[in-house]
């Protein structure tokens, strides 16, 4: 005998149930951010110590191709859902968004090496937008606040490349504060710990503690 | 005078069936069992009632070798589904 349900029971069962399966496939997404942000930093970091230490400028410059292989290899090893757990319209705009700036980035690199412009400026700004996209799609005033957060440190960047420019002599600098230079590497590893990793583990633990009440 | 709730979509098995696949593309068959607590037997049952009223459709997979049933919402029950919600608010003056 199928149990019938009252007219309020059925309009509870079905807003407990939409809002069990969103609690449900929201648990881990916090997990891309983490990935790619502490990626991002690590792959920063390398360059900043590479850098500083051979005394050459631009030593690292190759190794910035190690963001793309480490964060895919992750997150297939650390993927957001289980299995058998759907997909939702959400994240399949989320995924075509991050996809479409993420091919963005190739003609930023074309532009900042034929302008000599900032680098780290527009992939940050890039960057920074698809997460306060991504928190204006999914509602997170978290995402959205530290995806504005990351547009403005964005500007660090080419006020640095202004100051360098304008008030450091760069021909005077000895082998010794070569690291000045490497300052936007550095700068470039805190911007993402602040816009990424650190929205993600709040994300991480809302969720997860959302989880743990239904 | 109120319109009759759709009897195929007032059970509690597939009203919450159908809750979940309103939001998702689409739901594996383990999947839908986890969320709904109900057992293997009565959710086949749910499911092929459904797709017999053309609600859902049924798709037979695998994943390696491991056989995988999804399921998802058709357009004919995204719409009855809409109607359901819109006759239970007319039900409850909402």
């Amino acid at each position: 005998m199928e149990k019938q349900l009252s007219s309020q029971q059925s309009l509870d069962l079905i807003a407990r149930t939409i809002s069990d399966t969103r609690t449900r496939l929201e648990r881990n997404s916090g997990r891309p951010f983490l990935i790619w942000g502490y990626t991002v930093v690590a792959i920063s970091l390398l360059n900043y110590c590479l850098t500083v230490s051979s005394g050459l400028l631009g030593y690292g410059s190759w190794t910035w191709f190690l963001i793309p292989v480490i964060g895919f290899i992750l997150t297939r090893i650390f993927p957001m859902r289980k299995c058998n757990e759907p997909r939702t319209e959400i994240d399949r705009i989320i995924s075509k968004i991050w996809l479409v700036l993420a091919l963005g980035i190739a003609p930023a690199f074309v532009i900042a090496i034929f302008s000599r412009s900032d680098i780290y400026g527009i992939i940050t700004l890039l960057m920074a937008s698809g997460i306060a996209i991504t928190g204006v799609i999914v509602r997170s005033r978290i995402y959205t606040l530290f995806g504005f957060i990351g547009m403005g440190l964005s500007t660090l960047f080419s006020i640095f490349g202004w100051w360098l420019k304008n008030f450091v002599d760069l021909e005077a600098l000895v082998d010794a504060d070569r690291w000045i230079v490497c300052i936007p590497m550095l700068a470039y590893a805190l911007v993402f710990i602040v816009m990424m990793v650190i929205p993600g583990h709040i994300m991480n633990y809302k969720n997860r503690k959302q989880c743990s009440q239904s | 005078m109120f319109p009759e709730l759709d009897p195929l979509l007032h059970s509690e098995l597939r009203l919450a069936v159908m809750s979940i696949l309103i939001g998702v593309e689409s739901a594996d068959f383990s999947f839908l069992r986890e969320q709904t607590g109900a057992t293997a037997g009565n959710l086949s049952v749910g499911l092929e009632k459904l797709a017999a009223a053309g609600y859902i459709k049924i798709e037979k997979t695998f994943r390696g070798k491991m056989p995988r049933t999804l399921c998802r919402i058709t357009p004919q029950g995204t719409q009855a589904f809409q109607e359901y919600v819109d006759v239970l608010k007319g039900y409850l003056k909402i």
